[in-house]
């Protein structure tokens, strides 16, 4: 809720304090300010107006409150006098979601701009100014707080029923043009032959503009939460529906009522030419409240004086008889004694309450659950063994066991939607992200809650999940853990370097407890891998390994520096391990060298051994269409009566996700050399003939595909992919597992997927090779990908640029395959299955 | 194959004669090292008439000079009295040091300073009812908190994820006879999707005190006192009206930012303030929901939330680190 301070003044014309006073005045009495702009010698403040505070959506109520707290005038005429003529407006009230609605009608009128001070202020609220009657309706919304609305009766008649939809009407047409689908309980306004608005949203059938002469003004209050459901269930927020979602005041309709005609009078013009519409079939009456003065200050905790609190409330508006206060009807948050309480409180300040006396320290009985201490317990024993402590989702994408797993119904991160059964699903995945980061020698552990249901009975445990690089050592620290704990030796389930161990079974003495000891250790967020280097040194005499340690631990800078280690010694020869963080592999190497002044003598765990050998280009990803090509041989291996030429570029797509690898012929000095097969290491692709003696290094080639086989392949891959997308669209708590794109092609997914879809997705699909999206390859980063993924696959390298492939506005996919331009190309899919077996659903598809 | 022979004897009287650590190294190196003889020999296979018969051979050849040279070192480390580092000794390291979490470091703190304060911890489930999550806090029917987009339901309408800490408060007061002071660490989930700067999963911590006597002055002190605890003691604090449905009055805690220092920057968007959560007193309906009677026992409640806190101490950008992403520890001590 914006308030312009100029504004502001009009209503209260004697406040004195400044704009930036006002803004923390405002905060502190519970209207927290959010947004602060000084603007061409004004200032504009955001004001986040509380649920229960609806009276102050508009300027008259935010002065009220400023008003009683500033003891200043609030100025706002509530005794305008309309006269309004005999006619009757024709209006029919038959829904009982109409609390109170006042309306009438003006002929004569004149539509033109508004004034210069109304448009500004309305653009000072983000509200386009439109015409004089419209600007002058949500200009009064602004200032009371209730909105209201116009109606051109040359367009509408002068007959309108507020009614609930009924079915009368499916669709509704807005302002705007947009078309929202009505369902029964919408109310709406109509007139037998259209719905002309509804509670919150007018329509482009009713509008005021330039040839509007007569117009039917009206003003209600609704249920508010008819508003709220219609206003939601049609996806629909305005400036409206905002307040009227709220409670508003029925009482103060009539005087916000007048202040609308009159104003329309005044700068439209026009007459009156019915009476007052006022339908108020259940008038509003507040309950008084039983409220000893008193309680302010037990509340509080400091003495509020009696008559303070009585010149609050009676500013406030409320009626005071002995101990009996009736609130103001505005005011529809104040319905017990503890509310009446904060208003005085507020009014009196929150900074006059001390903030140095804490609540009385004495002990009281111990209610801890011993579970806690037991987990803080472990905790303590477990680092003290050198084990790191890891927090994790508790949500995973697949199940242990699917009759007790808990699904999650509508969590937008939807390919997580299962509550882990084991601690370990957890640890395996932290473990998967520790070794992307190569992280050396980690041994970690969790404490967290695991989930089950059995018959709709949810259950939820406490468990221990440990893992360490030697399993034997994991055993053993088992051991030695609850040896510490004083506990005897629990059920433990061990998988390989894992073990989980449930704590709500473990039986813990009466008097358990727990006596925390003073730790406060460091942690780090890695951006990048851990570099990890050897080093060979000698020393002659021999030394401390502990000391020599030390020495270079203090030569390097410990924010590069993150673990060393001796691996090995021989008589006074050491193997140095250093690992190095915060840094790329050439300043890692370079500390390094300079550290141990080295100078052949580096070993680089990491990198291979001897050079690395250039990368083949792949003209395959740059042109999907290239059918031929010239290229140089670079090297020829021969192994066990095997040969591959590597090639400095190549057509040859060797094979992937799915797809299979080319075929094709290479071709020297006019003699063909048939392709046995393809293949990929170390980034050169590696490219099989039978072995032959008249190819040398350096030797220029030709490069021939078998473009009907490569295409055939393309396009069932992209049926894939697209088939995909549909699938998805229609169930997306699937989880893709593989993708087989030659024949038979077929995607299998974890879930179910009703196999009575396939007709539609037959459809579905086919639609869309018919719209002819763009495919586009490119290569990305995974933190794009991620951006734009559904999901990524787990074991995606993160240290190189990706192929990503993105099917028209689908979410984009990790995809190193070959695919053709538009969904057009694929020709026709036809769904041949769909089998569910095992938890996983099989889709088989050709493609023709 | 009879060169291989002719080696080995060669090389047994060799190491035989040696009586130095040194001598014993020289010969390791000539036979065993990376540009030593063997590994010549290895290279050596595929040019050998009869490749697979020599690479056997030679393997059998390495294993028998490895043991001499092993044999012979274990005789001269027990007559020596050298101080010489032994061969294939364990790694040698600074001693493995364990970590807790950033957060339970964080709540720990917390724990303490209200143990002090003669507090309990408690919990409760993070399935939880509608019933726990909301009516018993008195959040109407229409609270934005029971939106579909908000809340990540099991079963809606009746069972979700705990949104907020406060249903563990709920559960206290039904379970437990006043008087009581307790404090909880808590994980809840609003169902929103996960980027570097917005979870799913949020750490709050809250704490919840009944007695005779719970006035905003005791809230307001123990407040203050646990910002001093995590911000240090010259940390300014500020309380102000705030609307919470299962308090009244509602409080909203607020520190002076401590990048302006209340002068107004872009960290605190020009208030010079930083919300820090909500409190306030426990409202007599709420009590009354739970079987306790709000004219005999009173009490305030209050919560926090921990990540971004949490997130700027240890300096990480990326809120998903926090959980299962890339935060790690230095294995040693340095």
């Amino acid at each position: 809720m914006k308030i312009v301070y100029s504004e502001l003044l009009k209503l209260l014309p004697k406040l004195t304090v400044n704009p930036s006073q006002l803004r923390d005045d405002l905060t502190l009495i519970g209207h927290f300010v959010s947004g602060f702009q000084t603007v061409e010698n004004d200032t504009i403040l955001d004001l986040e107006i509380r649920q229960n505070r609806a009276d102050c959506l508009g300027y008259y109520g935010v002065a009220r409150d400023l008003s009683v707290y500033y003891q200043t005038e609030l100025k706002v005429d509530d005794h305008i006098a309309i006269n309004y003529p005999d006619q009757l407006c024709d209006l029919n009230i038959k829904s009982p979601d109409v609390y109170r609605l006042l309306a009438t009608t003006i002929s004569h009128l004149t539509i033109s701009s508004s004034p210069r001070w109304l448009i500004k202020l309305l653009q000072q609220h983000d509200i386009n100014p439109i015409n004089n009657l419209v600007d002058i309706t949500n200009y009064v919304m602004l200032i009371f707080g209730i909105p209201c609305h116009a109606f051109d009766t040359a367009k509408t008649g002068s007959n309108l029923i507020w009614e609930n939809n009924h079915d009368l009407y499916p669709q509704f047409q807005t302002l705007d043009g947009s078309t929202l689908n009505l369902s029964a309980l919408n109310l709406i306004i109509h007139n037998h032959q259209l719905p002309l608005s509804l509670s919150f949203i007018g329509g482009n059938n009713s509008g005021i503009d330039q040839s509007t002469t007569e117009a039917i003004i009206e003003m209600a209050i609704y249920n508010p939460s008819r508003v709220r459901t219609d206003s939601r269930g049609l996806k629909t927020i305005t400036q409206a529906s905002i307040r009227l979602d709220k409670q508003l005041d029925t009482e103060t309709i009539p005087m916000a009522f007048s202040y609308l005609i009159k104003m329309i009078l005044n700068y439209c013009h026009g007459q009156l030419t019915t009476q007052l519409f006022d339908y108020y079939p259940q008038p509003y009456s507040p309950q008084p409240i039983d409220f000893n003065l008193k309680l302010s200050t037990d509340i509080a905790g400091i003495n509020i004086p009696d008559d303070f609190s009585l010149n609050v409330l009676t500013r406030l508006g409320c009626q005071i008889d002995q101990q009996q206060i009736t609130p103001p009807t505005i005011r529809k948050d104040i319905n017990i004694a503890e509310d009446l309480a904060e208003e005085v409180i507020r009014f009196w300040g929150y900074q006059q309450i001390p903030i140095n006396q804490p609540v009385n320290p004495a002990k009281l009985t111990d209610i801890t659950p011993k579970v806690i201490y037991l987990v803080e317990n472990i905790k303590d024993v477990l680092r003290s063994l050198g084990y790191d402590e890891i927090r994790s989702w508790p949500l995973v994408q697949t199940p242990l066991d699917q009759p007790t797993a808990v699904y999650t119904q509508n969590s937008i991160n939807s390919e997580y939607p299962i509550l882990r059964q084991s601690i370990i699903q957890s640890l395996k995945n932290q473990l998967d992200q520790y070794q992307r980061l190569s992280l050396p020698q980690t041994q970690f552990f969790e404490i967290g809650k695991i989930f089950s249901q059995k018959n709709g009975q949810y259950q939820e445990q406490y468990s221990l999940g440990i893992y360490h690089h030697t399993t034997s050592k994991l055993q053993s620290d088992i051991e030695i853990l609850f040896q510490k704990l004083g506990l005897p030796l629990p059920q433990t389930n061990y998988q390989d370097k894992f073990v989980e161990i449930i704590l709500d079974k473990i039986i813990t003495p009466p008097d358990y407890s727990y006596s925390p000891p003073a730790t406060d250790n460091q942690a780090t967020e890695l951006t990048r891998q851990i570099i990890t280097l050897d080093a060979n040194v000698s020393y002659n005499p021999p030394q401390n390994p502990q000391e020599l340690i030390q020495k270079y631990t203090k030569l390097i800078d410990p924010h590069l520096l993150w673990s060393i280690s001796i691996i090995d010694t021989f008589q006074n020869k050491y193997t140095f391990r250093v690992s190095y963080y915060n840094c790329d592999d050439k300043t890692a190497k370079k500390i390094h060298l300079s550290t141990f002044e080295l100078t052949n003598m580096l070993s680089d765990k990491n990198m291979s051994p001897t050079p690395k050998s250039k990368e083949t280009t792949r003209l395959y990803y740059q042109d999907m269409y290239l059918q031929t090509s010239s290229a140089t041989i670079t090297n020829i291996i021969s192994k066990n009566n095997h040969q591959y030429l590597i090639f400095d570029q190549t057509i040859f797509f060797p094979g992937g996700g799915g797809q299979p690898a080319d075929i094709g012929f290479i071709t020297h000095h006019d003699q063909n050399f048939p392709l046995i097969s393809i293949s990929e290491r170390d980034g050169q692709v590696l490219h099989e003939i039978t072995p032959s003696t008249q190819l040398s290094i350096n030797d220029q080639v030709t490069l021939q595909l078998d473009w009907n086989h490569r295409y055939q392949h393309m396009k069932i891959h992209s049926a894939g992919h697209l088939l995909h997308e549909v699938v998805m669209y229609l169930n997306n708590t699937l989880i893709p597992l593989k993708g087989y794109h030659q024949p038979p092609a077929f995607l299998t997914y974890q879930g179910l997927l009703d196999p009575s879809l396939k007709n539609k997705i037959d459809l579905e699909v086919n639609h869309l090779i018919v719209d002819n999206l763009s495919i586009l390859c490119d290569y990305t980063t995974i933190e794009e990908l991620r951006l734009d993924s559904r999901s990524i696959p787990i074991n995606l390298p993160t240290n190189k640029k990706l192929r990503r492939l993105k099917i028209g506005q689908y979410p984009s996919m990790a995809d190193g395959g070959i695919q053709v331009k538009s969904t057009k190309e694929i020709g026709q899919i036809t769904i041949t299955s769909i089998e569910y077996q095992n938890f996983q659903t099989k889709i088989s598809y050709q493609v023709y | 194959m009879e060169d291989l022979k002719n080696i080995l004897t060669q090389s047994q009287s060799r190491i035989a004669s040696v009586t130095k650590m040194a001598q014993l190294e020289t010969i390791r190196i000539e036979l065993l090292g990376r540009q030593g003889l063997i590994n010549k020999l290895f290279s050596a296979i595929k040019s050998h008439p009869n490749p697979q018969e020599f690479g056997r051979e030679l393997n059998q050849f390495k294993t028998e000079i490895e043991k001499l040279i092993s044999d012979k070192l274990q005789k001269l480390e027990t007559t020596q009295t050298s101080s010489i580092p032994k061969t294939n000794l364990p790694t040698v390291t600074l001693p493995k040091v364990g970590h807790l979490h950033p957060i339970t470091q964080t709540e720990r703190a917390i724990n303490h300073l209200f143990r002090e304060l003669g507090f309990s911890l408690y919990d409760g489930p993070e399935i939880e009812t509608d019933e726990y999550c909301f009516q018993r806090l008195n959040v109407p029917a229409n609270h934005p908190a029971r939106d579909m987009q908000d809340s990540i339901y099991i079963r809606e309408p009746e069972l979700l994820l705990r949104t907020q800490g406060s249903s563990i408060e709920a559960r206290l007061l039904s379970q437990q006879q006043p008087p009581f002071k307790c404090a909880f660490p808590c994980r809840v989930y609003r169902n929103e999707k996960v980027n570097k700067s917005n979870h799913f999963i949020f750490h709050h911590y809250q704490g919840v005190v009944v007695d005779h006597q719970a006035t905003m002055k005791d809230l307001f002190g123990t407040i203050n006192l646990l910002f001093q605890q995590l911000y240090g003691p010259n940390v300014v604090v500020r309380f102000r009206n705030k609307y919470y449905p299962e308090v009244e009055p509602g409080v909203g805690p607020d520190m002076q930012c401590f990048v302006c220092h209340g002068r107004g920057c872009a960290v605190c968007k020009g208030a010079g303030w930083i919300e820090m959560g909500g409190a306030g007193i426990i409202h007599p309906h709420v009590l009354e929901m739970a079987g306790i009677n709000p004219k005999v026992w009173h009490g305030f409640a209050f919560g926090l939330g921990l990540d971004r806190w949490v997130m700027a101490k240890y300096q990480i950008q990326d809120i998903r680190t926090l959980l299962g992403g890339n935060l790690a520890y230095k294995p040693n001590s340095l």
